[in-house]
């Protein structure tokens, strides 16, 4: 040890007072800068890990929420898909209810003018038969006023009583 | 009760039917009191027309009218008389002519409530209503 100090030529007092100032450096320096930048440092790490954490959880929270989305999506396509079924089949109903409906109206009409038309074609029809028999009575009715002398008469009225 | 125009034409006819000719006018003047009397005056014609129906109806009369287009001949107004006696089925018929030139032809007989058209008019008619159907 001694010959160590001698080839180093240490001074042993100088060498105490120096790792005495070495100390209170490192106390000072670890005191007030690596103390607070390892806490700090600590911090932050522990922030970055919970950020990381969070977003680990948002992503999970995100694909399920993609998972939910998905199956509600299905689900709501699923019911879209069955209301536009329904909603057709309602609409296919209702277009052969009104065509139906339309039937039964025009077949009515049609039936309701067939009726006026045999009506009008009756009506028609009785008004020359009455013109007919108007001027066949009237021809009748001079010939018979011409023709039918008292001899004639007299036959007819036999005649009546007879029948 | 009120007493109808009938039942008194029955009255006055049962009240004659068995008088003498000479008790006829008496009677009637009686009736025609008793008719005075009991306020029913207004209803004379209606009694006299319906003691003329119980007359008829009893006595076997038959009251007819024949109606045609031109006067007719004896034979022809003594077959419908015959022919009106079936009808009714009365003794005797009181008949009363008429001329109407619209009927054209035959006769129109009336008696009772009953009409019996045999006339040419009539016939028309039919032919028409025939025609038009």
């Amino acid at each position: 040890m001694e010959s160590l100090i001698e080839v180093f030529h240490l001074d042993i007092k100088l060498f105490l007072a120096q790792v005495v100032n070495f100390a209170i450096v490192f106390g000072v320096i670890y005191f007030f800068a690596l103390k607070p930048l390892t806490a700090v440092m600590g911090e932050r790490t522990k922030k970055i890990e919970k950020s990381l954490e969070d977003a680990k959880a948002i992503e999970e929270k995100l694909a399920e929420t993609r998972e939910k989305y998905h199956a509600e999506m299905v689900k709501a396509k699923k019911e879209a898909s069955l209301i536009l079924e329904r909603a057709t089949e309602a609409a296919e109903e209702k277009r052969k209810e009104a065509i139906a409906k339309a039937k039964e109206e025009i077949g009515e009409i049609i039936n309701k003018e067939k009726a006026q038309m045999q009506m009008e074609k009756a009506a028609v029809l009785k008004e020359i038969k009455k013109e007919v028999a108007d001027l066949v009575a009237a021809g009748l009715e001079k010939v018979l006023g011409e023709k039918v002398d008292e001899k004639k008469d007299k036959e007819i009225i036999k005649r009546s009583i007879i029948n | 009760m009120k007493i109808t125009a009938r039942q008194f034409a029955e009255g006055l006819y049962g009240s004659l039917e068995e008088r003498k000719q000479g008790e006829v006018n008496e009677t009637i003047k009686r009736f025609a009191g008793i008719i005075v009397a009991s306020g029913q005056a207004g209803k004379a014609e209606k009694i006299i027309a319906e003691f003329v129906k119980i007359w008829n109806r009893k006595k076997g009369i038959a009251v007819a009218e024949i109606a045609s287009a031109r006067k007719l001949d004896r034979e022809t107004v003594k077959l419908l008389d015959g022919h009106i006696a079936k009808l009714t089925g009365a003794e005797k018929i009181e008949l009363t002519e008429k001329i109407d030139e619209s009927l054209l032809g035959g006769a129109v007989i009336r008696y009772g409530d009953k009409v019996a058209d045999g006339s040419l008019k009539a016939k028309l008619k039919n032919l028409k209503e025939v025609l038009v159907k």
